[in-house]
């Protein structure tokens, strides 16, 4: 209740009329501003997740908790988001799923992006060292399964590439609850190295 | 100095049945009233070499084609046996491992001599006529068949069909791009050629004019899918298919409808009498009286007339093909102080035993397929410990053209226990591809054999004739070996590279890094199928004898080859013996492959254990306790 419903409740006569005129303005004004700082917040509130699920360049680079690099190629239990080397240490990957925690039997999706582990640091895959393999840019395949049940996923998730340089799987499927492990596959000049992270969902 | 291990052994009643069989005598010849399907076991005829293929010719008379002793076994008319004409070599008029047979209207032979990559006709008598087609067109052919005025030949090395005119002059070639090992070729009265497209695991049918306008199949043991698919046959409007690795013979029409098939897996060792064992090739009689199936791997042809009664009785049970019947170990294994590792050809998978009495198995990885961490077609395991002291297994994919390597993550604190989840891919290496980045051509590579030492990879190219070597982070450093038909290799304590060449069957040795040449033993007097190699202390050296089913130990300083093995289910028996691989406590660990097992040797030869089926382990351990 606003001081302003109060002053129109309580008028009376012309003094009553030039109340209630006033009082409908003031009522209109309230509503407008209320509207449109409603609106610069669900705005502000859209730009917040624009950047949070498409601008930013990973988890790593936003301070996320990193993965141990002497952990080697294993991620942590029921992480949704780390950093990750390939099995021979050529290649970093930072990851984390869409949404977070990774959803038990629902879709979701993963994002990664990958950088030379002996690289200036960038993520954005403009910098690969050349070497042997020239300046053939690497590709990187996602998949998850579950090693002691001895299966994969039931469905295939579908690859593309984000506008930064990384990678995004969509349609991934932890179809049952349990341990399973999210594979990075990056591939770069005939050689392909494989990085994993073992997630515990539903537990 | 070769010993007598499988003499020419010939059922003169069996061969009486055949003829009767093959000519329709009754009381053999089946009504046509059971819609013309065959199944019904009718003949066989056992040890024989490999018998590979078959063909009526015009007169009536069948020529069975063996690889074993190349050359051909002739029945005639009248049931007589004509012996096995041939001579194992390169020399014009001999053969090396003849893979494909057909007969010609002028009643001569057509053979696909494999080995030497030609084809070559000969009089039914074995007088050769000329060679139509030499090696600089065809790699390693397989089946053919002449067909409207045509030779059809699958150029199994190339992944092509080659077509040429009767005089041998090429006119074209067909599918490539689109096979993968075809092994056999088939045409039908309209033009229509079928292919068995082994590594693709289907048949293929291209239009008169060679374009691809039909396949069906994938691998699998239900009807209608294959495993291998080796051999095929035309006739009146049916294809049969020798379904190798399905251990039957399926139907087609020309559209792919799947008809009916034969052939029950073999539940005892060496059961024939109706059981197929890795069926190989197929010919129906002219008069359509009877079929005639070719099984290699067991050393036999069959014989098989029209089918009675329900067909479900002749049909195959896939859950015992895919995985219901006793898997054969290897060829390929490994071992180091505490693991060996075979493999597993039915499911494409590798198998890691842990060493025990008897080793048990602790995981199994891979299975079919084309994607990273898996494998089209296994052709050799090798064992490395890496500098932090983990074990990696490395694997190599013949068809995949790529070799993989995995780190095996235990505990060996905790008891022995099987764990599917053991065994990780680091890395999976794509052989053409890192040889093409590093300015070493554009060759597809075909890997066979493995070999892996602190320093270096070798990787045996069987499309190359070619050792590759490699540093440990797969920079090619060089080529060795060159011309060398490698089918396994090993290493010595000194580095250097031991080379068994299956085609010369010779042993060669080259220095450690792919250097020269530094020795070789000319091998045709000691070995007949050289199989494998192994190199142990002392440098002590064992090649497998498949041919022979046993193992030849080669001289020492001051010794002399010896052979050990005979066919046969028992201790220190082989069937096929492959892979062999010395442990470091000295012992020998021998794949005995036709008998779904492996045997271990004491240093001095004598039997210690055996483990895999059981029913073949059953066999081993109670000869040997007598």
């Amino acid at each position: 209740m606003t001081p302003e419903t109060c002053t129109l409740a309580a008028g009376a006569g012309d003094g009553q009329r030039t109340g209630v005129r006033t009082g409908v303005r003031t009522w209109v004004r309230t509503w407008v501003r209320a509207w449109v700082r409603a609106g610069l917040l669900l705005a502000g509130l859209l730009l917040v997740s624009l950047a949070a699920c498409r601008g930013g360049p990973g988890p790593a680079r936003r301070g996320a908790t990193a993965i141990d690099p002497g952990s080697a190629t294993r991620g942590g239990t029921g992480a949704s988001e780390g950093e990750v080397s390939t099995a021979f240490g050529t290649w970093r990957v930072a990851w984390r799923s869409v949404p977070a925690p990774v959803p038990l039997n629902t879709p979701f999706a993963v994002e990664a992006w990958l950088r030379p582990a002996g690289g200036d640091g960038s993520w954005e895959g403009d910098t690969w060292d050349g070497g042997a393999a020239g300046d053939v840019q690497p590709s990187l395949v996602i998949d998850a399964g579950m090693p002691h049940h001895q299966h994969g996923m039931n469905r295939t998730p579908e690859l593309s590439r984000l506008p930064d340089g990384g990678f995004r799987a969509d349609g991934m499927l932890f179809h049952m609850p349990g341990a399973w492990t999210l594979v990075f596959d990056v591939s770069r000049g005939g050689i392909t190295e494989r990085a994993e992270v073992v997630l515990t969902v539903g537990e | 100095m070769r010993p007598n291990l499988l003499p020419q052994r010939w059922s003169r009643g069996a061969l009486l049945v055949v003829w009767l069989v093959l000519h329709g005598v009754a009381p053999l010849r089946a009504s046509q009233d059971v819609e013309g399907r065959y199944g019904m076991f009718a003949a066989q005829v056992d040890a024989r070499r490999e018998p590979y293929a078959a063909a009526f010719l015009p007169d009536g008379r069948l020529a069975v084609l063996e690889r074993g002793a190349p050359g051909v076994v002739l029945i005639g008319v009248d049931g007589s046996l004509t012996p096995r004409w041939g001579v194992r070599g390169d020399l014009p008029g001999q053969l090396e491992r003849p893979s494909g047979l057909t007969a010609t209207p002028e009643g001569t032979l057509l053979i696909a001599d494999t080995g030497n990559h030609r084809v070559q006709e000969f009089t039914p008598d074995g007088r050769l006529l000329r060679v139509v087609v030499g090696a600089g067109v065809l790699r390693s052919p397989q089946g053919l068949t002449l067909a409207h005025g045509r030779l059809y030949v699958a150029d199994t090395g190339n992944h092509r069909l080659v077509v040429l005119d009767r005089e041998g002059a090429a006119l074209t070639t067909i599918g490539e791009g689109d096979l993968r090992r075809p092994a056999d070729v088939a045409v039908d009265a309209a033009g229509r050629v079928y292919v068995a497209d082994g590594g693709h695991h289907r048949v293929v049918r291209f239009g008169p004019d060679g374009r691809l306008d039909s396949a069906w199949g994938e691998r699998g043991p239900f009807p209608g899918l294959f495993v291998e698919p080796a051999g095929l046959a035309w006739h009146g409007d049916r294809l049969y298919v020798a379904d190798r690795d399905n251990h039957r013979i399926q139907v087609f029409t020309s559209e792919g409808v799947r008809l009916y098939e034969w052939g029950k897996h073999a539940r005892r060792p060496r059961e024939g009498e109706g059981h197929l064992h890795y069926p190989d090739g197929v010919a129906v009689a002219p008069d359509g009286a009877s079929v005639v199936v070719c099984e290699s791997f067991a050393d036999r042809w069959q014989v098989f007339r029209p089918a009675e009664g329900e067909a479900t009785l002749y049909a195959a049970d896939p859950a015992l093909v895919s995985g219901g019947a006793s898997p054969h170990f290897g060829p390929p294994v490994a071992a180091n102080d505490e693991l060996i590792v075979l493999i597993q050809p039915e499911t494409q998978s590798v198998q890691v035993f842990r060493m025990g009495e008897p080793p048990l198995m602790i995981t199994r990885f891979g299975g079919y397929g084309d994607g990273v961490g898996r494998f089209l077609q296994l052709t050799d395991v090798a064992l490395h410990v890496s500098a932090d002291e983990q074990t990696h297994v490395l694997v190599c994919d013949g068809d995949a053209g790529r070799v993989q390597e995995f780190r095996l993550e235990r505990d060996a604190s905790t008891a022995v226990r099987f764990d599917p989840a053991m065994a990780h891919l680091m890395r999976a290496v794509d052989l053409s591809v890192v040889l093409a980045a590093h300015g070493w051509g554009t060759a597809v590579v075909e890997p066979r054999a493995i070999a892996r030492d602190a320093e270096h990879v070798y990787v045996a190219d069987g499309r190359g004739r070619r050792v590759l070597v490699f540093d440990a982070g797969w920079r090619c450093l060089g080529v060795t070996a060159e011309g060398r038909d490698a089918v396994d290799l090993a290493l010595g304590e000194d580095g250097r590279l031991w080379v068994l060449d299956g085609g010369r069957r010779e042993v060669a040795v080259f220095e450690a890094g792919g250097g020269a040449e530094v020795a070789s033993l000319a091998g045709e007097v000691l070995f007949d199928r050289p199989g494998g190699i192994a190199v142990g202390r002392g440098g002590r050296v064992v090649v497998t004898d498949t041919g022979r089913h046993g193992f030849v130990t080669l001289p020492g300083e001051d010794g002399v080859p010896s052979m050990l093995g005979a066919p046969g289910l028992g201790a220190g028996e082989f069937f096929k013996p492959r892979g062999v691989a010395w442990l470091p406590d000295g012992r020998l660990v021998v794949v005995d492959h036709g008998n779904h097992r492996a045997q271990l040797f004491e240093a001095d030869g004598t039997f210690a254990d055996a483990f895999g089926a059981r029913l073949y382990v059953r066999e081993a351990r109670r000869s040997a306790n007598r």
